[in-house]
């Protein structure tokens, strides 16, 4: 699968996995995964529990080799430390220290990975409190630390693992913000979350795994579009369901006398238009979701 | 930047534990530097030993008088007491922050950047080494305050000796572990191996020295290489203290290729 942002801009992506398996046994945790994330990108990476988001992750980090496959970054491999110079990772559980002060914690990471140009600024838009112990805070506050040793190098290339984590809608809000200027100054962000309502308003793509296989790779709208929906149609005289019923992306049409349930997927436009041909007393319809595109690819892949 | 963020790390973690160990060495110490006038002054103690089989007294430091400062200081805490304790604090720690942050994810957080795996095991080994040092360098602490108040006789250079073997033990056990760990990355397994070893090498030494039969596993025990040649007394076997350096340099190696070669865990 292709990076667009690459492709429309003509330029190299920061990072790259090419046909990337992951065995653990009989078991395939990742199955020739292949993408690609360019500079300024936020991509979300979905799936359902178990679907091999963070077993991609890790490889694309080296902390787990793949089976078969590669991950580069910067078009070097990942394996070779001065690669992952730029790197920022937040896991799904971070291990911080629990005696330390977020402040200690800060301050330890800066030795480890160098000066922190963005610390005080993330410091502040979380409101992190550096001075209270990591035992002392809640699960929320333990992640706004977290992150902020994750982003407080300003780093290339972000991997965040359900980042959104026990965090309240406010300062989400203001993580995805800070995601979105990182990517804007031109990092690249890769994210996995299961609250797919904040995917679909960073995101300017989503790749959908399913069984360690990627199954779409493609924008919010593509994936939310794809989503099954039910358009009702009250029309002024009897219901023409005939019409509707050989239409592109119809699934199903219920008569419940003069309405029409329509349960359709993809596209309304050609219903839209052959409702155009009746007299419509009431049309209505749910906006597409990328949690309904989400539901509907899934099943779709199951069956 | 710190030149060894991981080292002052691991020592800030570990500071609580360390202090109690040394607190607790001084305080052993100190109590058998106390009741050493009283074995000094009564020769039964020596009659005692004398009467027990010679395996037995060679197990108790029985070729060296217990009314000698060095012979008693040897018997009551460089056979057994010391060299253990420093191997066991060596061995958790190497487990803990190898293996035990391995699992936990931290290993993972930490080499996703820069840093490289083999760098987090060198700068392990330096704090074990560190670690392995407490009670050897507080017991020598107490011996160097304690000792002349009660004529203790154990002078400096004996009393270097006898600690550098005793650390040496020590990193033996703990770069045993820090193998463990960089192999399969779990702090039980490798606390249990070297916890494992420790007690392996202190019975093949108890047995090498009752039955013939034991000799063979005797010669595999770094007791009977390193602790039984009492190096407070007799000074440090330094060709077996060098083996034992170049033993654990290497199982430091191998551990840091290993865990570079396998998937973390964590």
């Amino acid at each position: 699968m292709r990076c667009f942002v690459c492709d429309a801009r003509q330029i190299a992506p920061i990072f790259q996995l090419d046909e990337l398996t992951k065995r653990f046994g009989d078991t395939t945790a990742v199955d020739r995964v292949s993408l690609s994330v360019g500079a300024g990108e936020v991509v979300g990476l979905i799936g359902a529990n178990g679907s091999g988001k963070t077993t991609t992750m890790r490889m694309l980090l080296g902390l787990i080799r793949p089976t078969s496959g590669s991950a580069r970054i910067a078009g070097g491999e990942v394996a070779r430390a001065v690669v992952r110079e730029g790197v920022g990772y937040l896991p799904d559980d971070p291990p911080l220290e629990e005696r330390w002060t977020v402040g200690e914690q800060l301050d330890w990471w800066e030795l480890v990975r160098g000066p922190a140009r963005r610390r005080a600024e993330i410091e502040e838009v979380l409101r992190v409190e550096s001075s209270k112990r990591i035992s002392d805070l809640s699960r929320g506050n333990r992640q706004k630390a977290a992150i902020t040793l994750t982003l407080m190098q300003e780093p290339q290339l972000i991997v965040m693992d359900e980042p959104a984590t026990g965090l309240d809608p406010l300062v989400r809000r203001d993580l995805w913000a800070i995601l979105r200027a990182a990517a804007d100054r031109g990092a690249a962000v890769f994210v996995s979350s299961h609250v797919l309502g904040d995917i679909e308003h960073v995101c300017d793509r989503v790749i959908v795994l399913r069984n360690g296989r990627a199954v779409f790779d493609g924008t919010v709208d593509e994936l939310a579009c794809s989503s099954r929906r039910i358009v009702s149609i009250e029309f002024g005289q009897a219901a023409p369901r005939a019409v509707f019923a050989d239409l592109p992306g119809v699934i199903d049409v219920m008569v419940h006398g003069s309405r029409l349930d329509i349960e359709v997927m993809g596209s309304i436009d050609g219903l839209v238009k052959a409702a155009a041909g009746f007299e419509v007393v009431e049309f209505s319809t749910a906006q597409p979701t990328l949690e309904g595109g989400f539901v509907t690819l899934s099943e779709e892949v199951d069956r | 930047m710190s030149r060894l963020p991981f080292v002052t790390r691991a020592l800030r973690l570990r500071a609580r534990s360390l202090a109690g160990w040394g607190t607790g060495t001084v305080a052993f110490v100190s109590m058998m530097i106390a009741i050493f006038p009283v074995v000094r002054d009564d020769s039964s103690f020596d009659e005692l030993l004398a009467d027990y089989p010679e395996p037995i007294q060679a197990l108790i430091g029985g070729d060296v008088s217990l009314s000698s400062g060095p012979g008693f200081m040897s018997a009551e805490l460089y056979s057994l007491m010391l060299p253990v304790l420093s191997a066991i604090l060596a061995a958790n720690a190497a487990a803990v922050l190898l293996g035990g942050e391995d699992e936990r994810g931290w290993l993972s957080f930490v080499v996703s950047g820069p840093t490289t795996r083999a760098r987090i095991v060198l700068e392990t080994a330096a704090a074990v080494a560190l670690v392995a040092a407490v009670p050897v360098v507080a017991a020598a602490l107490t011996v160097v305050v304690g000792g002349p108040m009660v004529d203790l006789g154990l002078s400096a250079g004996p009393l270097v000796e006898v600690s550098v073997v005793m650390w040496v033990f020590g990193l033996l056990f703990g770069a045993a572990a820090l193998l463990v760990a960089g192999a399969v990355g779990r702090r039980g397994t490798a606390v249990g191996a070297a916890t494992g070893l420790v007690v392996f090498a202190y019975a093949a030494e108890v047995v090498g020295s009752v039955a013939s039969w034991g000799r063979p596993l005797q010669l595999l025990s770094p007791f009977h290489h390193l602790v039984a040649a009492q190096p407070a007394v007799f000074g440090a076997p330094w060709p077996e203290v060098i083996v034992a350096l170049a033993v654990t340099v290497a199982m430091t190696v191998v551990a840091a290729v290993l865990i570079e070669r396998r998937d973390l865990v964590g």
